[in-house]
């Protein structure tokens, strides 16, 4: 047997471990319920739906079918691309490798090996996704078995191809990771540069979409962005006009799907070694931390004794991890980047009524809560799983662990509050009320949000060795994020158009709604999570 | 032994048992332990050694049975049990970005031992394990050995009556084991400490040890002093008596590997399993 067959074959036996008694089953049963949906659910579905979506948007349903084909593939791109990412919080998987390299398996094959192991899996993202997309275009115009095929041709290449680039990452990160603490810390935030991607793709889309229908030219600028290629072809088969605006016409279009894809799988078949040559020695760095810093002096001072030392002891494991710095960064800089764009796109600016003030104010912390509980609540345990033993020995039991990491975020919070509030108000005009209020709603919510994080984390911690699935908390908790926004904007226009509220209270009626429902999701996946933690065994 | 005192027993178990799903990890466990006195439970991986120490230790739960440690109760009293225990984890626990001195504060104040206690005490400790050089540097540069010496610190620093050390000299060099086993007698004698060691290795457990427990499968094989041990299988040394306890596999048999055929292995394979039928 060739050597990537063996590697191919462990791999997906690694990726379904927890089946380990009924892999056949669990593929078998996946695919039938796949195959049920994409030949059954899925057309029947879209059939019931889709009359209304012609009649909602007379004349250019084309267009607007097309747009969400787009977007789909254009999120999905990217989710794919982050699916191997979780392995770089496992130490083990280094190890693991280690051993590989160790038999006469070529580095080529290693990757390769690898890599089609996960195919079955992608599989499944395939079938689930390809009935979407033909569900889709179907009503509106009937298909052929010809334009069937170039449809699933066209997702499995889709498919593939990101996954590809995802393995080609990881494998290159890994790589990295092997030989420096530093990379350690750019795989991580590059994963969440991805998640943030994803969400920014959604929002665009949600809030662009009109810009986007009556300028279609700004579509050029994503030329470079694979998904737009595989795209282009499905949307040339249904109706050649809808890509007659692009730069790049069907054929570059089908070139770049086809050659792109093969040329780097080449590539890294060839220049595996360059990503796969683990250096035997890990470099160690040696930090020397003589004295205190004035700011965890300054923490002391403010803190009460009891808790003095587990906060602090929070606060350096957290500001001495490079990455966490850049987390706030990110979180800084994406909240003030995503107020300034809302505020100028939604025309006025700096014009703006009260309803728009409020209305943006909640976005931003909104985004500002999500940020936070992605880069700081979701984070609680990656660390050694002995560290939950060290905690659950001591007198004071694990609970102290999730308090002492609230506080200190409600520290870290608090300074980065101060900053954005100080932004916001000059930015918007707040007078010394509004200034207040926003900073309030901002530490409240932010910290519901966490608690959501912290919450889910306590039910599936995510240790640095084994435990839950990172990947699943952050989709998890982009979803809750998502349905609490969408929730609060709809029972905030609801509220405004019965009450009519005075322009005074018409943040009021914005936050209001967002607490409410950021505290629905907290207090069960918190309740639950410390309930779960403490049987921790 | 008679009725459960609390005056001279330190640790006592009752039918002791923990279940993971189907596994079996400890099997009604009985054992008494006298203050001052140095206990090992040696026995091979996955012997249910670690399980123990958690369940007496209050770290998880016993699926049932239970066991008084110092006289108190470890499902009922667990705060009592965690106050007056030292406990050094099989493998080390550590905040990464942390320096030694910091991470021995930290946990001296889980334990809420009084500040200035603290700082003396890490002083003193440092010195005893020879660290004095290093207690500023971040604990991830240390190797294995230096930071299973920052958790013996951290085991010791709330100066617990009663120690127990999962696999204490696995990971540190010969000096090391050598210090590690000179403060564990000295424990014994000028401290009045009752410490429970668990341990694969034989000599650790000679040494060292008034009484020892050989555990297998969950189950506690024999039990006491190392000399009634190997006089009652009539082995030569302790290695002699552990082997023959646990029934290992004679030297012929460790390579029959090599010389066997397919087909014979596997007619072996289906000999064996009508035997267990
Ligand atoms: N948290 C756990 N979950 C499931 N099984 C466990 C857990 N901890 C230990 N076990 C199982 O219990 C058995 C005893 O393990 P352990 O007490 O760690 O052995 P030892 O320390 O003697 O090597 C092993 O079979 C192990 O797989
Ligand atoms: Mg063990």
């Amino acid at each position: 047997m060739a050597a990537w067959k063996a590697i191919a074959k462990t791999e997906l036996r690694r990726k379904t471990s927890s089946f380990r008694n009924h892999r056949f089953l669990l593929f078998l049963v996946i695919y039938t319920i796949l195959c049920v949906w994409a030949f059954l659910f899925a057309p029947l579905i879209f059939d019931l739906f889709m009359p209304n979506l012609v009649t909602y948007f007379p004349g250019n349903v084309f267009s607007v079918v097309g747009y969400l084909i787009e977007f789909i593939l254009m999120m999905l791109f990217l989710m794919i691309i982050m699916y191997p990412m979780q392995n770089i919080y496992r130490k083990t998987e280094v190890g693991y490798k280690e051993m590989v390299l160790a038999s006469p398996a070529r580095p080529g094959d290693i990757f390769f090996g690898e890599f089609i192991g996960k195919v079955p899996i992608y599989l499944i993202f395939i079938l689930a996704l390809a009935p979407v997309i033909t569900g889709l275009i179907n009503p509106i115009i009937n298909l052929n078995i010809i334009q069937y095929i170039i449809i699933y041709l066209c997702v499995t290449g889709h498919v593939i191809f990101a996954a590809l680039l995802g393995s080609i990452l990881v494998s290159w990160l890994e790589h990295k990771i092997a030989r420096s603490e530093k990379a350690r810390d750019l795989g991580k935030v590059l994963l969440f540069l991805l998640a943030i991607a994803m969400v920014a793709i959604l929002y665009t889309f949600t809030y662009l979409f009109n810009y986007i229908k009556s300028n279609p030219h700004i579509k050029n600028y994503l030329s470079f962005y694979p998904s737009l290629w595989f795209s282009n072809i499905i949307l040339y088969t249904i109706q050649p006009v809808l890509i007659s605006s692009y730069i790049l016409n069907i054929w570059v279009s089908i070139f770049l799907a086809v050659f792109i894809p093969f040329t780097i799988l080449y590539i890294t078949f060839k220049k595996a070694y360059a990503f796969f040559s683990l250096e035997t020695s890990i470099e160690k760095t040696s930090t020397i931390i003589e004295k205190e810093n004035k700011f965890y002096r300054f923490i002391r001072k403010i803190t009460r004794i009891k808790w003095e030392g587990l906060i602090i002891t929070q606060l350096k494991e957290f500001f001495r991890k490079r990455e966490n710095i850049m987390k706030i960064v990110y979180t800084i800089g994406l909240t003030l980047f995503e107020g300034v764009i809302f505020a100028f796109l939604g025309g006025d600016y700096p014009n703006l009524d009260t309803q728009d003030i409020s209305l943006y104010m909640m976005m931003s912390v909104m985004i500002a809560g999500m940020l936070f509980s992605l880069f700081l609540g979701n984070f609680i345990f990656v660390g050694s799983k002995e560290l939950i033993w060290v905690y659950k020995k001591s007198p004071r039991n694990i609970k102290v662990l999730i308090f002492s990491y609230l506080r200190m975020i409600v520290i870290i919070i608090f300074f980065i509050g101060i900053g954005l509030t100080i932004f916001f108000s000059l930015f918007f005009q707040y007078d010394i009320f509004t200034a207040i209020f926003f900073f309030l709603f901002l530490i409240i919510y932010s910290l519901i949000s966490v608690s959501q994080a912290i919450g889910l984390q306590c039910i599936n911690p995510a240790f640095e060795e084994k435990g839950g699935d990172m990947q699943l908390t952050i989709g998890i908790l982009v979803i809750i994020n998502m349905a609490t926004i969408f929730g609060s904007l709809f029972l905030g226009f609801q509220l405004l158009g019965n009450f009519n509220p005075p322009p005074e209270l018409i943040k009021v009626f914005f936050s209001l709604p967002l607490i409410i429902f950021g505290t629905l999701f907290a207090i069960p996946l918190l309740f639950f999570g410390l309930k779960k933690l403490n049987k921790i065994e | 032994m008679g009725e459960l005192t609390i005056d001279n027993i330190a640790i006592s178990t009752k039918g002791l048992t923990k279940h993971f799903g189907k596994i079996i990890a400890v099997n009604n466990l009985n054992i008494e332990i006298d203050y001052g006195k140095t206990y090992a439970l040696l026995g091979p991986n996955g012997a249910g050694k670690t399980t123990t120490v958690r369940m007496l230790n209050s770290i998880i739960s016993p699926t049932s049975g239970t066991a008084l440690v110092g006289g108190y109760d470890i499902i009922s009293q667990s705060i009592e049990v965690k106050k007056i225990c030292g406990f050094l984890p099989e493998s080390p626990g550590l905040y990464q970005k942390l320096t030694p001195r910091e991470f021995l504060e930290f946990i001296g104040e889980l334990y809420s031992l009084p500040k200035e206690l603290i700082i003396t005490r890490i002083d003193e400790l440092l010195e005893i394990f020879d660290l004095e050089g290093r207690e500023n540097d971040l604990l991830e540069g240390f190797s294995r050995g230096m930071k299973q010496k920052v958790c013996l610190c951290a085991a010791l620093i709330q100066d617990p009556k009663i120690i127990f050390l999962d696999e204490p000299t696995s990971n540190l060099d010969p000096a090391a084991t050598r210090m590690v086993k000179d403060l564990i007698s000295e424990l014994t004698r000028k401290a009045d400490k009752t410490i429970f060691i668990c341990t694969h290795l034989l000599d650790t457990a000679e040494e060292l040890c008034d009484r020892i427990g050989i555990i297998d499968k969950g189950t506690l094989k024999v039990e006491g002093t190392p000399r009634k041990i190997i006089d009652s299988v009539n082995a030569q040394d302790l290695e002699d008596a552990y082997l023959k306890i646990m029934g290992v596999t004679k030297i012929e048999d460790l390579l029959a590997w090599r010389e066997e055929l397919p087909e014979k292995a596997k007619e072996k394979k289906k000999r064996k399993g009508r035997k267990k039928k």
